[in-house]
C-alpha cells in the first residue's frame, strides 16, 4: 500500500460510488496504489453515512420563501409617481458640469464688466473700482425765435428726412405749404392775449393743417 | 399559464438570473425551489446545526440574489457562483465568532464503537450526535471541502472554485478531513496513525 497525502479524484469517485465487491479487478489495483481495502471500506461507510445524516436535515420554514417573495415583489414594485419640484430637486448633475459652467459664468461676468480695463486694475486704493459711462446728456439747444414757423416747418421736416433714405430725401412731400399759407395760418393763430377768447373760423381751419407739433409750441 | 409556469421549470440557472435581473417573480420562485433547501442545508451543516442561524444565512443569500443579481457572471456556473457567495458568508461568520461554540461538550471525544456495530450502523442516532460533533471539530478549510464534496456531491474543479484554491489542496484538505473524521470515530486502530 503506497501512503499519500491524498487521493486521486477517480479514488475519491469511487469511494461515493462503489463498495469494495463492485469494483473491478482494474478499480481495485487502481484503488490499492493509494489504499488498503480496510481504509477504503471504512471511508466509504463515513461518507454514505455521512450523506443520509445530511439528508435528515430539517428543511427551512415556508415562511422564508414567503418573506424572500415579498421582498423580491417590493424590490421591482413600479416606483411612485414624484411632483415635477421632487424630480426637479433630486435631479443629479455631475460635479464636473456644474464646476465647467461656474467657472465659464465667472470668466463671462469678468470679461462683460464696463470699464474693467487693466489700467484701472492698477491705478489704486484712492480710484473708484467700478466707473460706469455718464448715462445722461444734456446738449444745448438754440431755441427758435417767436415767429419763425418757417424755420420750425424746416427743422421738423430736415429732421424727419434724415431718418430717411438718401434717395427718397430727393422727393418732396406731397402737400408743401407755400409762404403765404404759413404767414396766414402763423397770424390766426392765438397769441397771448387772445388765447383766452372761443376759436375763430381761421384758427380752425388752421388747425386741420398745421401739424400737431406746431400747435403745442404755441399754446 | 400552467404550461408557462412549468417552463421555467427547465431553464437553466442562468437564464432564470436573467429574468430575475428583470424583476420576474416566477423565475424567483424557481430558483429558490431549486437551491433554497440546498442552501439551507449547507449553512445547517457549516454553522454548528443551528436552524435558526441556517434560515438567517440562507435568507440573507438569497436577499443577495433579489438586490444584486447583476452581480453573477452569466459565463460561470451558477451553482459554484452561489455556493462561493455562501462559503464566503460561512467565512465572515467565523471570523466574526472568532471560535467555534463548544456543542460537544456533553459528547465524549473517545467514542467506543465497535467496528462492527459502526457498520451495521444500528445506533444511528447516537453515531449522528457523534457524527456532527466531529465534523465541527474539523478545521473550517477541512469541513468545508468535506460538506463540499460528499455533502454536495461537488466536483474537485467546482470546489476549488468555490473556495478559490488549487485543486491539489482540495484533495489534501478532503484526505485530511476524511482521516480526521475516521480517527475521531475510532474507525481504524490507534496505531495505524
Amino acid at each position: 500500500m503506497k501512503q499519500q497525502a491524498n487521493f486521486s479524484e477517480k479514488v475519491l469517485q469511487l469511494m461515493t460510488d462503489k463498495s469494495w465487491d463492485q469494483l473491478s479487478g482494474a478499480e481495485r489495483s487502481v484503488v490499492l496504489e493509494e489504499t488498503d481495502q480496510a481504509t477504503y471500506e471504512n471511508y466509504r461507510c463515513l461518507i454514505g453515512v455521512s450523506k443520509a445524516l445530511h439528508q435528515q436535515t430539517p428543511s427551512p420554514s415556508p415562511v422564508l420563501k414567503d418573506r424572500l417573495m415579498a421582498q423580491m415583489r417590493q424590490r421591482h414594485a413600479a416606483p411612485q409617481k414624484k411632483a415635477f419640484w421632487e424630480k426637479w430637486f433630486q435631479w443629479e448633475v455631475p460635479v464636473w458640469q456644474v464646476s465647467l459652467a461656474s467657472l465659464a459664468f465667472v470668466l463671462l461676468y469678468l470679461s462683460g464688466i464696463p470699464g474693467n480695463t487693466p489700467g484701472l486694475d492698477s491705478s489704486g486704493s484712492d480710484q473708484p473700482f467700478f466707473q460706469g459711462p455718464v448715462d445722461t446728456v444734456f446738449l444745448d439747444v438754440e431755441e427758435a425765435p417767436e415767429d419763425s414757423s418757417d424755420q420750425r416747418q424746416q427743422l421738423l421736416e430736415s429732421n424727419l428726412f434724415q431718418y430717411l433714405p438718401s434717395w427718397l430725401n430727393t422727393n418732396k412731400p406731397s402737400r408743401v405749404q407755400t409762404a403765404a399759407e404759413r404767414t396766414f395760418v402763423a397770424a390766426a393763430l392765438p397769441d397771448s392775449e387772445t388765447h383766452l377768447l372761443p376759436p375763430t373760423q381761421a384758427v380752425l381751419s388752421a388747425q386741420q393743417i398745421i401739424p400737431l407739433e406746431l400747435l403745442e409750441i404755441r399754446g | 399559464m400552467l404550461n408557462f409556469r412549468s417552463s421555467y421549470r427547465g431553464y437553466p440557472d442562468a437564464k432564470l438570473m436573467r429574468l430575475i435581473t428583470k424583476g420576474d417573480e416566477r423565475a424567483f420562485s424557481v430558483l429558490y425551489d431549486r437551491y433554497g433547501e440546498k442552501m439551507h442545508r449547507y449553512f445547517y451543516r457549516m454553522l454548528w446545526q443551528e436552524q435558526q442561524k441556517a434560515e438567517d444565512f440562507t435568507q440573507e443569500l438569497f436577499m443577495k440574489i433579489i438586490n444584486k443579481p447583476h452581480l453573477y457572471d452569466p459565463d460561470r456556473n451558477f451553482s459554484s457562483w452561489l455556493f462561493q457567495v455562501a462559503a464566503n458568508m460561512v467565512k465572515n461568520e467565523y471570523r466574526r465568532h472568532s471560535r467555534q461554540p463548544e456543542i460537544t461538550a456533553e459528547l465524549p471525544l473517545d467514542l467506543s464503537l465497535q467496528e462492527d456495530s459502526f457498520f451495521e450502523c444500528s445506533d444511528r442516532k447516537y453515531f449522528k450526535k457523534e457524527l456532527e460533533a466531529a465534523l465541527n471539530r474539523l478545521s473550517d478549510e477541512h469541513r468545508q471541502c468535506f460538506v463540499l464534496r460528499y455533502l454536495e456531491e461537488k466536483s474537485i474543479k467546482e470546489i476549488s472554485d468555490i473556495l478559490d484554491c488549487p485543486e491539489g489542496t482540495v484533495k489534501s484538505r478532503l484526505y485530511y478531513a476524511l482521516r480526521k473524521l475516521a480517527k475521531s470515530l475510532h474507525l481504524f486502530k490507534p496505531e495505524s496513525y
